[in-house]
């Protein structure tokens, strides 16, 4: 079991802060704070359920897309329709001959 | 990316850290496990937010926020790596990073964005902080039975609630 005081504790984690910012690339940063959400997504709920509009804690959803790395799921739905489209264009092109 | 050093976790236990909800989340909880609230508007930034030591606090903010009937958990959290809010030197760190944010561009600094930032540098657990209520007892200003204080203890790590029971719940004000 690990044990300390809360001032080594403090001591360590001042330390951590100061090599972080010391030694953090601007690129990093960027990434930093897109990690901890500021911002490409911040949603707000409670416990298991979300929060009602108009309830006093309720704060509105925002999220950013990021086109270049879509989540999956609406990457095979553009694949799927691009796939339709390519399999439609073998079909006229079969006709054409 | 800079690697966090690691800090040894203080092996302290909340033994009564009560969350107040509605009945209907409160049953969801039990029966799916917990979920990180997040967002600027956290007090203490991303986590699950729980009253030391007092159901009653944890009733009254269940009251404020869901329409009945409510419901209080009761868990143990396990402190493990803590911003202890109640320290002035921790205080000062939140300060640092929110300093240092600023200088980095970001114009619109939180508390909750500043204690998120120092909670992913130095892999934190738990945030604890005393909170300020609006007090309606007759006890002075200073006294030590001044009674519009509330301590909060913000979990970020689900691994680190240990069990939970529903322990009150009311239908009516």
């Amino acid at each position: 079991m690990n044990t300390t005081d809360p001032q080594t504790l403090t001591a360590e984690m001042a330390g951590t802060v100061d090599a972080f910012f010391r030694d953090v690339t601007p690129a990093e940063f960027s990434d930093f704070m897109s990690e901890i959400g500021e911002a490409h997504y911040r949603t707000i709920t409670e416990s298991v359920l979300p929060q009602q509009p108009g309830s006093e804690t309720f704060t509105w959803q925002f999220v950013t897309f990021d086109f270049e790395t879509p989540p999956p799921a609406f990457r095979e739905l553009v694949e799927e329709v691009a796939g339709d489209h390519a399999a439609a264009d073998h079909e006229d092109l079969a006709l054409a001959a | 990316m800079p690697t966090p050093t690691q800090i040894e976790s203080i092996e302290s236990v909340c033994d009564d850290a009560f969350h107040g909800t509605s009945l209907a989340n409160a049953q969801a909880i039990i029966a799916k496990g917990w979920q990180v609230s997040t967002g600027d508007r956290q007090m203490l930034g991303d986590g699950v937010y729980f009253f030391e030591s007092s159901a009653t606090e944890a009733m009254i903010w269940a009251r404020q926020r869901h329409e009945p009937p409510w419901a209080v958990i009761r868990c143990r959290v396990k402190h493990g790596r803590c911003l202890q809010l109640l320290e002035p030197a921790h205080q000062d760190l939140v300060l640092k990073v929110a300093g240092q944010l600023k200088l980095r561009g970001i114009h619109h600094v939180t508390d909750a964005m500043a204690i998120n930032a120092l909670a992913k540098i130095a892999n934190l657990d738990t945030v604890r902080a005393v909170r300020r209520k609006q007090s309606l007892r007759a006890f002075r200003t200073g006294s030590p039975l001044e009674t519009g204080f509330q301590l909060i203890l913000c979990c970020r790590r689900i691994s680190n609630i240990i069990g939970g029971e529903i322990v009150v719940t009311q239908t009516t004000s």
